[in-house]
């Protein structure tokens, strides 16, 4: 016992040694720190590049005016001094605010009665509830057109077709062009967004929670208002700062049903394209960048105190079959999937009759774009060309960048801060991602305090490149939460175990990290894809004439007067998108087969 | 066997693994505390105590994978303070096991050796080798979810071992299993150490996983080490009240010294303790340590000063023998009368009940006294 109590430390030999040990000890860094730092700082110098510099610009460019001189604050009392400039702003809040108010309603409604009864064909309701995802908005816009617009189906009672059965005619004039086409329209474009959200929040709740309610003699309104809403009360918060920013930001609807009705997103897209005024533009910019920067720090607020709840295991809930309400859930199911496919199915007609609503023969000649403006199949192709390079790029430094923020073992501040700039693109509009692209790649050369050097990124402006980078940027959040919370799920002992083993960390994410995170890796693919197919406000800004795009096209069809033409561009981005998704439905399933060995734990 | 190691490691030769005040802190709290220990080559160390003892960190300081601020670490006569991980020796295996679930049991302990390079069919026999050693060998095809929790443990430390390793590194590696297979697994590691000769760590709160494993236990408590001992040394002297309450189960009751120290005053009774501690002063307050199985059951009351009648207070029947509660028949100041808690075998079957009495002795060689200031953990009672 003498002989193991000496290696104790005793109060004498502790005092000893603080002397000659003062010296902090410093780790030595191998070949494989050096190049893990050194993929830190290039994913660091990717988010500078293609967010923090640009942004700059736009912050810096409404400070100043036209030619250059500071002007402080002056853009922006301009701006609200002028009403007909500052009116858009409270038409952006109005419609905003209304178009969250019902798509999020409605979405609680649906994901309710898929969650909580037994209805009937649920995964078919729940396909139909993505479709909006795979249109442009824009095309929300077409379809209202064409269902309420001044020929439209509504409007005139079935194109007169009524009034020669009915004798009378029950058509219908919403006054579409407005906020009640943009209200529309949004709802259109937001719901599938609200409903993922909400319906993964429903399906999260705990079936203990319930049962003890029922134990304890509660009515099922009691229930409902102290179980479930506070259950997913989160998850409402998301989703209604999710649709708000969504519909803040958004060009395509207000573009074709706007009327004289004039929003932020259109206003920019006015100064800028249409009066060059880029000192406007940023001013703009900033006050559409304002509120979404909001919503985001209060719903990263939100999202940081729920950790707790949702960490803790939890017994599903299993809804009980109920006639009344299974039967009830499925009428209005089936009303919200009607609603949400006749305006595709209208879009799909526009496009295939000959002159609406006069000949109403069939034909394909809408599809053949060479008559009309806007690019036709070779922008289509460069659309599919560039959803692929960003969702071959964009899913390569997105899991990358992931990667070194969740499992990176050096530079802990900078990871820190990859972070947050890594989930702010959310709060950015796309519409300021390209016109900070433009101030940012396009400027010739760069001025730092009188000295002038060239912009080594210019050669990026006009080309595929700065179409795909936008692209990645707008995207990035959510994709690089995907990816982060895949990463987190992986046991944080596997770094610790491949370095005792002496295996490189790259060996490891190839071998280990890469196969085990791949429905993710495939998910942020897909949805960088479907995306960048369909978006239209990061990339008008962006695109030559050289290289113009099939979402754009629809844009600029829509503007010349070819309608039937853009229905038909639309219905090509819309079936592409379904395909595509399709595919990867194959490929996740065969490779979920594939895998099932190892995913699926059998009974031993 | 513990005895000879130590012999070794004093006089031939140098420890194999020295820490040496080393410190580590995490912000402002100080996770480990200027902690200066060996290991001997081939010896089996386990580092015990309470979650946030600092254990962890300290394992993980050997290993390199946190980097300590202050202090040094050497292993095998290397300063190995500066190096990450991969340029040490050592290694591991965790609580989570942490196989990789996307490669079969024999890829899983192949791992470390493809990337050295090894020949293909080199590997394999090796391979075949490490899961011969923890009898796994018909199972090498097999995915990690498809193997029990016991045997996903023994491919995590074929692995660890793959590489012969001069140091092998285990973090908690039975907690995540159930008891049976623990004791099972406790035997087995136990055995397979001893075979390979190979130096071990290893990291635990369970201190009767520390008690038959190891050749040493460290004892440590809010980033220090608090006693080191082979089993029985730390079981029979703990030397603080904390290790006593620890290591085992121990009774607490609480005295005053006795003027010529062979003698504490428990209430009204004097009992007489032997090994006086002479840094104790007559009439400070102490505690004396008495462990349920030290206390001797009598049938009836004999003629000695730590003979003494009890009232069981509770009785619990735990199958090989009772767990009684008794309340000893002492005036004490406190309003409380002192209490203990002891085993009899359920076979000699005492009518023992609840609320009758019995006599009992406290043999004064069993009795450690500890001053009253380094209080054990829970007020005087650690219930099992």
């Amino acid at each position: 016992m003498k002989s193991s109590l000496a290696t104790a430390p005793t109060a004498t030999k502790r005092l000893a040694p603080a002397s000659l040990f003062r010296q902090r000890v410093k780790r030595l860094n191998t070949r494989e720190d050096w190049l893990m730092m050194g993929l830190v700082l290039l994913s660091s110098l990717w988010l500078l590049v293609g967010v923090v510099l640009p942004l700059w610009q736009v912050v810096y460019r409404s400070l100043v005016d036209n030619r250059g001189n500071w002007v402080g604050l002056a853009n922006y009392q301009q701006y609200f001094a002028s009403p007909a400039l500052s009116i858009s702003f409270f038409n952006s809040l109005t419609v905003s605010i209304v178009s969250t108010l019902l798509a999020v309603t409605l979405a609680f409604a649906y994901a309710y009665a898929l969650t909580r009864t037994k209805v009937r064909g649920q995964s078919f309701f729940r396909l139909i509830a993505m479709f909006p995802l795979y249109a442009p908005s824009v095309a929300h816009g077409i379809a209202l057109l064409y269902l309420f617009g001044k020929k439209g189906l509504v409007t005139t009672g079935f194109l007169g077709l009524a009034e020669r059965v009915l004798g009378f005619s029950p058509g219908l004039d919403i006054h579409l062009y407005g906020p009640t086409g943009i209200i529309l329209g949004e709802v259109y474009y937001c719901f599938p967004q609200a409903f993922i959200i909400l319906s993964t929040a429903l399906m999260l709740s705990d079936a203990r929670l319930y049962e003890a309610s029922i134990s304890l003699k509660a009515s099922k309104v009691r229930t409902f208002f102290t179980v479930t809403l506070p259950s997913i009360k989160y998850g409402l918060i998301s989703a209604i700062f999710v649709c708000f920013t969504l519909v803040f930001t958004d060009f395509g609807v207000p573009k074709v049903v706007g009327g004289n009705y004039n929003v932020l997103a259109t206003d920019i897209y006015k100064q800028v394209i249409g009066q060059q005024n880029f000192t406007m533009g940023a001013t703009i910019s900033i006050l559409l960048l304002c509120p979404t920067v909001i919503a985001f720090v209060i719903d990263r607020l939100m999202q940081r105190r729920q950790i707790a709840l949702v960490s803790s295991r939890i017994v599903p809930f299993q809804p009980q079959p109920n006639r009344w309400a299974d039967r009830f859930a499925l009428a209005f199911c089936t009303l919200i999937a009607g609603m949400i496919l006749i305006p595709l199915l209208s879009i799909l007609f526009a496009s295939v009759l000959n002159v609406w609503p006069y000949k109403l023969e069939l034909t394909l000649r809408h599809y053949d774009f060479t008559s009309v403006g806007g690019g036709g199949y070779q922008a289509y192709w460069n659309s599919v060309r560039m959803s692929l390079y960003t969702a071959a790029c964009g899913t390569v430094v997105t899991f990358v960048s992931a990667y070194l923020v969740e499992k990176g073992s050096k530079m802990r501040v900078l990871r820190s801060i990859l972070y947050f700039f890594s989930i702010l693109p959310v709060a950015l509009p796309g519409l300021v991602i390209g016109l900070a692209y433009i101030f940012f790649f396009n400027a010739p050369n760069w001025n730092m305090g009188g000295l002038s050097i060239p912009n080594p990124f210019n050669v990026l402006y006009g080309t595929m490149a700065i179409l795909v980078i936008a692209n990645i940027i707008h995207f990035y959040t959510v994709s690089f939460l995907t990816a982060a919370t895949a990463l987190k799920q992986l046991d944080r002992e596997f770094e610790p175990i491949s370095e005792s083993l002496k295996v490189p960390f790259y060996r490891s994410f190839v071998h280990i990290t890469l196969p085990l995170s791949l429905p993710a890796v495939l998910e942020i693919a897909i949805y960088y894809f479907v995306n960048a197919m369909v978006t239209v406000s990061a990339v008008i800004f962006l695109y030559s004439p050289q290289l113009k795009l099939a979402s754009v096209a629809i844009v600029n069809m829509e503007d010349a007067g070819d309608t039937a033409a853009a229905a038909a561009m639309s219905v090509l981005l819309i079936l592409s998108s379904m395909v595509v998704r399709a595919g990867y439905g194959v490929l996740t399933h065969t490779l979920y087969k594939r895998t099932q060995a190892w995913r699926a734990p059998s009974e031993v | 066997m513990s005895d000879l190691h130590q012999d070794t490691s004093q006089s031939t030769r140098e420890p194999y693994l020295q820490v040496k005040n080393v410190t580590k802190t995490f912000g402002r709290f100080i996770a480990l505390d200027n902690v200066t220990m060996d290991v001997a080559q081939g010896e089996f160390v386990c580092i015990l105590g309470p979650s946030g003892c600092g254990k962890t960190t300290l394992l993980r300081v050997i290993a390199g994978l946190e980097q300590h601020n202050f202090g040094q670490i050497v292993q095998n006569g290397v300063d190995v303070s500066h190096l990450p991980p991969s340029k040490r020796d050592f290694g591991i295996v965790f609580q989570s096991y942490a196989l990789f679930p996307n490669l079969t049991v024999a890829e899983n302990v192949a791992y470390g050796l493809r990337n050295i390079r090894l020949p293909e069919p080199e590997i394999a026999a090796k391979v075949g080798r490490l899961l011969e050693m923890v009898s796994l060998g018909d199972l090498r095809d097999r995915y990690p979810a498809q193997l029990s929790g016991g045997q996903q443990q023994r491919v995590a430390l074929a692995r660890a071992l793959a590489l012969s390793p001069g140091l092998l590194l285990l973090d908690e590696p039975l907690s995540a299993l159930d008891a049976r297979v623990r004791a099972a697994l406790r035997s087995e590691i136990a055995a397979l150490q001893r075979r390979l000769g190979v130096t071990t760590v290893m990291v635990t709160h369970d201190q009767e996983e520390a008690l038959s494993m190891a050749d040493r236990i460290i004892v440590m408590k809010d980033g220090r080490i608090v006693q080191v001992g082979t089993p029985v040394e730390t079981y029979q002297r703990p030397t603080t009240p904390f290790v006593a309450d620890f290591v085992g189960l121990m009774n607490f009751l609480p005295g005053t010294m006795g003027r010529d120290r062979r003698y504490v005053h428990c209430g009204d009774t004097q009992l007489a303790v032997s090994e006086p501690d002479e840094s104790l002063e007559p009439g400070s307050s102490v505690y004396i340590a008495i462990r349920p199985e030290e206390i001797v059951v009598l049938n009836e009351l004999i003629s000695d000063q730590n003979a003494l009648m009890a009232e069981v207070e509770e009785v619990e029947f735990i199958g090989p023998f009772y767990r009684l509660k008794l309340q000893l028949d002492v005036q004490s100041p406190l309003r409380q009368r002192p209490a203990l808690i002891t085993y009899v075998s359920s076979s000699t079957g005492i009518g023992v009940a609840k609320g009758s009495q019995l006599p009992v002795y406290l043999p004064a060689d069993r009795m450690r006294v500890y001053p009253a200031n380094g209080k054990p953990a829970k007020n005087v009672m650690r219930a099992a």
